[in-house]
């Protein structure tokens, strides 16, 4: 097939990680020579926010912060995971579930979590209980909506297939054809959750109560310690990256039959 | 059992299917609909009979074999296999499906083993006996391949083999051709009478294709539709092994499929008249 992309020269045969690490020297570069020319305040030069991000390890704040931070998202992250696959499945599977859910649901899904800040407080308070439910809520939709989608549309043909060959029941059903031809959209779902659960962990711990990677970013901000704000934003897209490549592997285990 | 001894003449019936019936009902704005599939039914195959069903679109062959297999419940008749009535999906029983219907997520050896597995057969014994079926097909070498990884052939003959590994006696297969290209077509069939002379199975064949249907058979079954029921049922009557010669030059072969031809000419007419 020829390929229709604009690139002409050898560029386009570049292994994946040289152009990522093209650009990244571009643009890091771009930031240090910035840095340099400008304002402390606006825009540190790179050099001084690493060395940032190492007076933050040395003092032992942003191993402590990150801990924090990792403990909120993996527990709203696992309640919305282990929530949302249950609603899902019987969202999925029942009609009348369906059709009485659906509205409210999709009501929710639109919801920005960042507006149901004030009224988690009043809920839930200050407690591990109120930052949990951010977290919880931020991932929960996009899990439970792709779970359903899945179970939704899991093809009758092999339900036959697996019922013919002796499956019985609802949980045989589930467990030997629905779940695993959801597999797609649930690892989906578990991507999109864990996003958004990144960015629910970061909500609460700056709005509901200071506290972990959160806490770091406010009180940096509020003394102009411009370096060490952007170091303590640092690991956030480190972490994104991290999950997002530990669920590509998990995937690529369920569906090589997708991908290939 | 019975204390009857049966009488020496009559053949033992494997499957008997007495005046099925089989209503679809279904809502569309709030408006009731139903339209009956088959109406008074009735058809036996001997032990080891190949059987196949032909008829036009919307006779109800498909609905048949559905019923037949348990997928589907009749709403009236019965379906019997060695006398006794059918109740749901059975080991007595396995189907061979239309697109294959092999699991995607699965290999190869895994789609032969699920019904296997289902039953709790011991996983070393599954493998024994799903690796014996598939180099019977003929697929040895594709064992960890996912079905995606092989052509239309290849994934009804791993279909097949798992058919055939549930040793079932009664093998119903819907159109299990109908997706597939025409020359491998001829090479199925003919590997399909092979393992059919060695296995000894009852077959009904479900399929839309006259020359299939005379070239396998030993009776063809046609149907008639609106509601479905049978309207003849015809002696092939053609030597076996029929791969052994060129069927289709046999005048028998021709007049046989001519039989079929005048009996569905009518209903296929007035599907092109309809625009159906």
């Amino acid at each position: 097939m020829p390929d229709t992309t604009a690139d002409t020269t050898g560029l386009q045969r570049a292994p994946m990680w040289l152009l990522h690490l093209g650009f990244a020297v571009l643009v890091l570069g771009s930031w240090e020579l910035y840095g340099r020319t400008g304002n402390d305040l606006i825009l540190p030069p790179l050099s001084d926010v690493l060395a940032g991000v190492g007076r933050l390890i040395s003092t032992g704040e942003l191993q402590t912060a990150l801990a924090g931070s990792l403990r909120l998202l993996f527990i709203g992250f696992g309640l919305a995971l282990v929530t949302g696959f249950v609603f899902g499945v019987v969202a999925g599977r029942y009609r009348t579930a369906d059709r009485t859910l659906r509205p409210f649901l999709d009501a929710l899904y639109a919801t920005p979590v960042i507006a149901l800040v004030p009224l988690v407080l009043v809920w839930f308070g200050f407690g591990l209980s109120g930052r949990v439910t951010i977290v919880f809520l931020a991932s929960f939709f996009p899990i439970l909506i792709n779970v359903y989608a899945g179970v939704r549309d899991a093809p009758q043909h092999l339900i036959d297939v697996a019922r013919a060959f002796g499956v019985t029941g609802e949980l045989g059903l589930l467990r030997r054809v629905i779940v695993p031809a959801a597999v797609p959209f649930i690892m989906a779902g578990v991507r999109l959750g864990i996003g958004r659960g990144v960015v629910g962990m970061a909500v609460a711990e700056v709005y509901l109560r200071l506290g972990g990677i959160g806490a770091l970013i406010v009180e940096y901000g509020n003394v102009f310690r411009t370096d060490l704000l952007l170091a303590a934003i640092l690991p956030l897209p480190l972490i994104g990256i991290g999950l997002t490549k530990l669920f590509a592997v998990i995937e690529r285990h369920f569906q090589e039959w997708k991908t290939v | 059992m019975s204390t009857e001894t049966p009488a020496p003449t009559a053949t033992r019936m494997k499957l008997e299917v007495r005046d099925l019936r089989k209503v679809f009902r279904w809502k569309s704005r709030g408006v009731d609909h139903e339209v009956e599939a088959i109406n008074g039914l009735s058809v036996s195959a001997r032990e080891n009979e190949f059987l196949a069903v032909i008829g036009p679109s919307g006779c109800g062959k498909t609905t048949l074999l559905r019923i037949l297999g348990s997928l589907e419940q009749a709403d009236g008749g019965e379906v019997l296999i060695d006398g006794k009535q059918v109740e749901g999906p059975g080991q007595d029983r396995a189907i061979v499906f239309q697109h294959f219907g092999l699991f995607p997520w699965k290999t190869v050896i895994e789609n032969v083993k699920f019904p296997l597995t289902v039953r709790k057969v011991p996983d070393s014994e599954a493998t024994a006996r799903a690796e014996h079926f598939l180099a019977m097909v003929g697929l040895s070498r594709v064992h960890d391949s996912h079905p995606h990884q092989l052509s239309g052939g290849m994934q009804q003959r791993v279909g097949l083999a798992r058919a055939l590994a549930t040793d079932a006696d009664v093998l119903l297969m819907d159109e299990p051709f109908g997706a597939i290209d025409a020359q491998t077509r001829e090479l199925m069939q003919e590997q399909l009478l092979q393992l059919w002379t060695n296995q000894k199975k009852t077959v009904v064949f479900v399929t839309h294709d006259l020359d299939e249907a005379v070239l396998l058979a030993d009776r063809v079954v046609v149907l008639s539709r609106g509601p479905g029921r049978v309207r003849d049922i015809l002696d092939v009557d053609l030597p076996r092994p029929r791969w052994e010669y060129d069927v289709r030059a046999e005048d028998r072969f021709a007049h046989v499929r001519h039989q079929i031809w005048q009996m569905l000419r009518s209903d296929v007419e007035a599907d092109a008249q309809s625009g159906v």
